[in-house]
């Protein structure tokens, strides 16, 4: 009985986590297109896996793009998507764009990184 | 009988040597191909400078295409953001551009002396032609 009863309870538990997981086009236009400065870390935290961490490296490069860098720290680049990860998912009603920002200064002024090293 | 059941017996065993020997030439064979498959596979650390950083507009398709999947695919999507970035877009269709990186590594593994910059350039041109 006991056995059959955490069956139903973990059978119920995976139907909760697979429906909160959504395709992140849904939050795009009809085109499927996204914008990416009105993605929230809830939207973000609450997609599959791989699309999640597939926009997290996408927005390291943004990020590096908008601003003018040409070089890339990988080892850097995948500390900060963890971080942005563990970020969002403590902080659901704050944008993308805004944890990027958050953590990328906070891992410079850590690592004593300068702006200049990255052009 | 018994000479002619010989006969028939060496003739097999001439035939199992020839198809072992066989096998194991083609096993050496599988084994080279891989050990050299293997070793064209770099880190991508590989081609950083002292200070550990990737010079992106410099990185070849070679470079590309010689790392690990796992590295090829975060490259991919880092570069994907990146050239948006670089044209101050701000959309990404993630599909689409999950198809374009597969046809860049692609393309790379064709062109192994173009930089990875002018096959995204070559790519989104020929995509903006192509109207999609």
């Amino acid at each position: 009985m006991k056995f059959i009863v955490s069956f139903c309870a973990m059978t119920l538990l995976g139907a909760g986590a697979a429906q909160a997981q959504v395709e992140l086009s849904t939050y795009g236009d009809a085109k499927g297109n996204l914008d990416v400065q009105k993605l929230t870390c809830a939207q973000l935290a609450n997609t599959f896996q791989e699309d999640a961490d597939f926009m997290t490296v996408w927005y390291s490069g943004w990020y590096n793009g908008l601003a003018g860098y040409s070089k890339l720290k990988v080892d850097r680049a995948k500390e900060l998507e963890h971080r942005v990860i563990v970020y969002c998912k403590a902080n659901p009603k704050t944008k993308v764009i805004t944890a990027m920002d958050i953590n990328i200064k906070k891992m410079r002024k850590e690592q004593g990184i300068k702006v200049n090293d990255e052009k | 009988m018994m000479a002619s059941s010989t006969g028939h017996g060496n003739a097999l065993l001439g035939a199992l040597r020839r198809i072992d020997l066989r096998v194991a030439l083609a096993a050496v064979a599988a084994l080279v191909a891989s050990a050299s498959a293997s070793q064209a596979q770099v880190e991508l650390k590989t081609y950083m400078d002292d200070k550990g950083y990737l010079n992106v507009r410099a990185l070849t398709c070679a470079q590309l295409a010689g790392t690990f999947q796992e590295d090829a695919d975060f490259l991919g999507a880092w570069y994907s953001g990146w050239w948006n970035g670089h044209l101050k877009r701000h959309v990404v269709n993630i599909p689409r551009a999950k198809q374009g990186i597969h046809e860049i590594i692609v393309f790379c593994k064709d062109h192994p002396d173009e930089k990875v910059v002018d096959a995204v350039d070559e790519y989104v041109k020929k995509v903006q032609a192509g109207g999609k």
